[in-house]
């Protein structure tokens, strides 16, 4: 039989069970072979030793994009997620979504952050056998912050001097960070994007990176195949031979592959859809507490955001606990219009807001807006909550039509000429968040929040090694955004991913990443590929 | 209207519900347009309201149960149609108003104004009329008469064509001949003697450009273009709903139920009066 015929009936007996699902509600799944497999699967589930081989297959939805291979330039989140298997950065994140060492073996600041000391580790090695030196490390440094390539990240490290980045030896390099901008989250700022290259790179006719596994096969918009990286650098690691990145259109058909056996392994299932795993042998729902913060976005410079009675009035006019129940499924946690819970300097004693119509509409009385009607701009994933939030602004008298834009407009320089959109963000650390979000170096600050205090703090804090001096600029930078900020935060939410049984080395996390550690993962159904 | 003519159109009737297509068509469409245009007087609960739990299951108060976000699904259901009755309606209508009016000018003057208006109809038929209207809703907005008349737009070059070819056929016949001769004004001949004889293949195509709108309209709200939420609407419940089909298909099945035999209807109908009026021209 070939593989080609074999592929197409399981499709055809996943399609059978999916319909079959549909018909019966579910359930009458997983009859037959598939219990048998399932059952080889918890046997196997026991174990917990890491097996070499195989192909671990991870199924992810990238919208509209077909996405590129680019380290420092990645188009929408499966290039984002490609780049974490193929580039390895001289950090990566923890399990509690801090960045913590990777190629470097150590990384240090001056006393007022306005120089980096970032040492490689020894006998590194990039995909094509060459050493990793700090060559390659300004290289890449240069490329990710070059204005030509116009890297949408480059602002993240807008604070690095191109111009004095200096080599102290094969190790070592030191980054001057330009005159008063010093930048203390040049990890945050850079784990995601800053993967390591050889000068010889390039995105399409040499991707060469020293991530867990490299590219063999790339077909934009459909599926990457990669195999494993021998000399990774860390110690027997990645354990499958092959990972092969699928593209989904959509979470129906995911979710579709993920329980016919197609996927082992999905990122980011929707809230609705935690449903579908209870009881189900076929794939197990695992919940990262990971605090990605949910949100409207209100523009002061905008009429009637510019008032910030109607900012305030907005936040209590928020029926929280009903948008976690409604949005989210239940798969979220109150917030406080602040976002970075887990960080250290996070300011978590000021007093929880909670829906008060009767000062809402006292507050909007107050300042001349009894009667709103507003347009509240929403992407396709902020549309549940334009709707609940909505409904809720209705009982409050105030009107908030819905226009539902795409990805592209949604992020596009609009964004910044809205009265109100959805908006949603990361859960990285305070100073990280505050350069994206609306501090004063964020290049998508669609708040339009400018305030010459919460500036000087923030200019300040960045400069502040130690985190003990930061907490008290830091919690009076949350006293500000909590009293006259331009968002309104209203839960952090779980990152919910689908498990095939079959997979192994996974657990989750603090962070958004438990599915893209490529390099922990193994099949407990893997032969070790046999040498000829 | 003269007792001749309310007589012609009787017997006219009488013929084509001897046709089966247009019995089921008829009843089909009628069933379905009754529900959608008295649906939104009859709805047990605010169709916007969030009563229930996500995806709840049906019960006594909902028996359709809740959708993606806690809507009651029946209430929905019986709001969700008039929109796209009337935005199916309207695109249908005005596309035959305006397409009518220009096939017939460009089919008689056949002078400067047919290729002006051909070329014009010929260059927007090369946009598959879905793409078209997507370009134009994603630049412009959802507002629900920039769909309509985009869409309208959209089907206007067929109307054209057909009415064209047919006026230049008949602008040859001795009766238009003889208003010509009589000195009849060029409006009064158009209105007068070409126009009544176009108006059978006319509602044939009607039937067609409202299936073809039903699915235009609904396919628009599906793929998150159409009616914005937290509007009902058919189209835009399979949409919002497609994620929960494993959960509670109701919300989807009943609504793609809906658009189906709206469609269907519409389809069956026009199948039906087209086959009726080229029996009638074959004796």
């Amino acid at each position: 039989m070939s593989t080609t015929d074999r592929s197409r009936r399981e499709f055809l007996r996943a399609a059978t069970a999916v319909g079959g699902g549909l018909i019966l509600g579910g359930g009458l799944l997983g009859c037959g072979e598939r219990d048998a497999a399932a059952g080889t699967a918890t046997a196997a589930a026991k174990d917990p030793t890491p097996r070499h081989g195989g192909r671990l297959r991870f199924g992810i939805i990238d919208g509209d994009l077909s996405g590129n291979l680019d380290a420092h330039k990645p188009a929408g989140i499966g290039s984002t997620i490609r780049g974490f298997a193929i580039y390895s950065k001289l950090w990566e994140w923890s399990e509690e979504m801090t960045p913590r060492l990777a190629l470097a073996e150590e990384a240090e600041t001056n006393a007022d952050a306005t120089t980096w000391t970032i040492r490689l580790r020894k006998g590194l090695e990039f995909h094509n056998g060459k050493t990793i030196t700090a060559d390659d490390v300004i290289f890449s440094t240069l490329r990710l912050t070059d204005p030509e390539l116009a890297s949408p990240y480059r602002h993240l490290v807008s604070g690095i001097d191109r111009s004095r980045i200096e080599k102290l030896d094969e190790r070592t390099v030191r980054i001057n960070m330009k005159e008063g901008h010093g930048f203390l989250p040049l990890a945050d700022a850079w784990v995601n994007f800053g993967g390591i290259v050889p000068p010889d790179y390039h995105p399409v006719i040499n991707p060469v990176g020293a991530g867990p596994y490299r590219i063999k096969d790339f077909k934009p918009g459909q599926r990457a195949l990669l195999t494993r990286f021998e000399n990774y650098y860390k110690p027997s690691k990645p354990y499958t031979d092959e990972l092969e990145i699928i593209e989904f259109k959509d979470q129906t058909s995911r979710y579709a592959a993920l329980v016919g056996g197609q996927v082992d392994l999905v990122y980011g299932l929707a809230p609705e859809q935690t449903a579908l795993f209870r009881n189900n042998p076929r794939a197990s729902l695992q919940v990262s507490e990971a605090h990605r913060w949910q949100g409207f976005s209100l523009n002061l410079k905008k009429t009637p955001f510019d008032d910030v009675r109607v900012r305030q009035a907005f936040r209590l006019i928020a029926d929280r606990e009903e948008l976690i129940r409604r949005v989210l499924n239940g798969q979220g946690r109150l917030a406080n219009d602040l976002y970075s819970p887990r960080d250290p300097t996070f300011l978590a004693t000021l007093p929880q807001r909670h829906q008060d119509l009767d000062r809402a509409k006292a507050l909007l009385r107050e300042a001349g807006h009894e009667r709103l009607s507003l347009e509240l701009v929403a992407s396709a994933a902020g549309s549940a909550a334009a709707v609940a939030f909505a409904e809720q602004a209705r009982r409050a008298g105030v009107e908030l039509k819905i226009r539902q834009v795409d990805l592209a407009t949604f992020n596009g320089p609009q964004m910044r000429d809205w009265q109100i959109s959805t908006y949603e963000g990361m859960g990285e650390s305070y100073l990280s968040t505050a350069a994206r979000t609306d501090g004063p170096i964020s290049a998508s600050n669609r708040t339009n929040f400018s305030d010459e205090r919460f500036d000087e703090l923030f200019r300040t804090a960045v400069q502040r090694t130690d985190v003990q001096a930061r907490v008290p600029l830091a919690h009076e930078m949350q006293q500000i955004q909590h009293e006259r900020g331009g968002l309104l935060i209203w839960a952090y939410s779980n990152v919910l991913d689908g498990v095939s049984p079959r997979v192994g080395g996974i657990s989750p996390e603090h962070s958004h990443f438990s599915t893209w550690r490529f390099e922990n993962f193994w099949l407990r159904d893997a032969q070790p590929a046999t040498t000829a | 209207m003269s007792s001749a003519s309310v007589r012609r159109a009787t017997v006219g009737l009488g013929k084509a519900l001897r046709e089966w297509q247009v019995r089921l068509g008829l009843a089909t469409t009628v069933v379905v347009l009754l529900f959608a245009l008295v649906g939104p007087w009859l709805t047990p609960q605010d169709p916007q309201a969030l009563l229930g739990g996500i995806y709840g299951a049906p019960q006594r108060d909902a028996l359709l149960g809740y959708d993606y976000i806690g809507h009651d699904v029946v209430s929905r259901v019986l709001a969700g149609g008039a929109s796209l009755v009337w935005m199916s309606l309207a695109t249908a209508g005005i596309a035959l108003v305006v397409g009518t009016a220009l096939g017939l000018v460009a089919g008689y003057s056949r002078r400067v104004l047919d290729p002006v208006i051909v070329w014009w109809a010929d260059v927007l038929l090369a946009f598959p009329n879905l793409i078209l209207v997507l370009l134009v809703v994603s630049m412009l907005g959802r507002e629900p008469w920039l769909i309509v008349l985009v869409a309208s737009v959209a089907f206007i070059p067929g109307v054209v064509r057909l009415v064209r070819g047919l006026t230049v056929g008949l602008a040859s016949r001795e009766f238009v001949e003889a208003a010509e001769m009589l000195g009849f004004a060029r409006w009064r001949i158009l209105v007068g003697e070409i126009l009544p004889n176009l108006l059978t293949p006319l509602l044939v195509h009607l039937g067609t450009m409202l299936s073809w709108a039903v699915g235009i309209l609904s396919g628009l709200s599906y793929l998150g273009y159409g009616i914005a939420p937290p509007a009902a609407d058919w189209g835009l419940m399979v949409n919002e709903n497609s994620m929960g089909l494993q959960i509670q298909p109701w919300a989807v099945l009943v609504p793609v139920l809906l658009i189906a035999l709206l469609a269907l209807g519409t389809n069956l109908l026009a199948e039906g009066v087209g086959r009726l009026a080229a029996r009638i021209e074959d004796r």
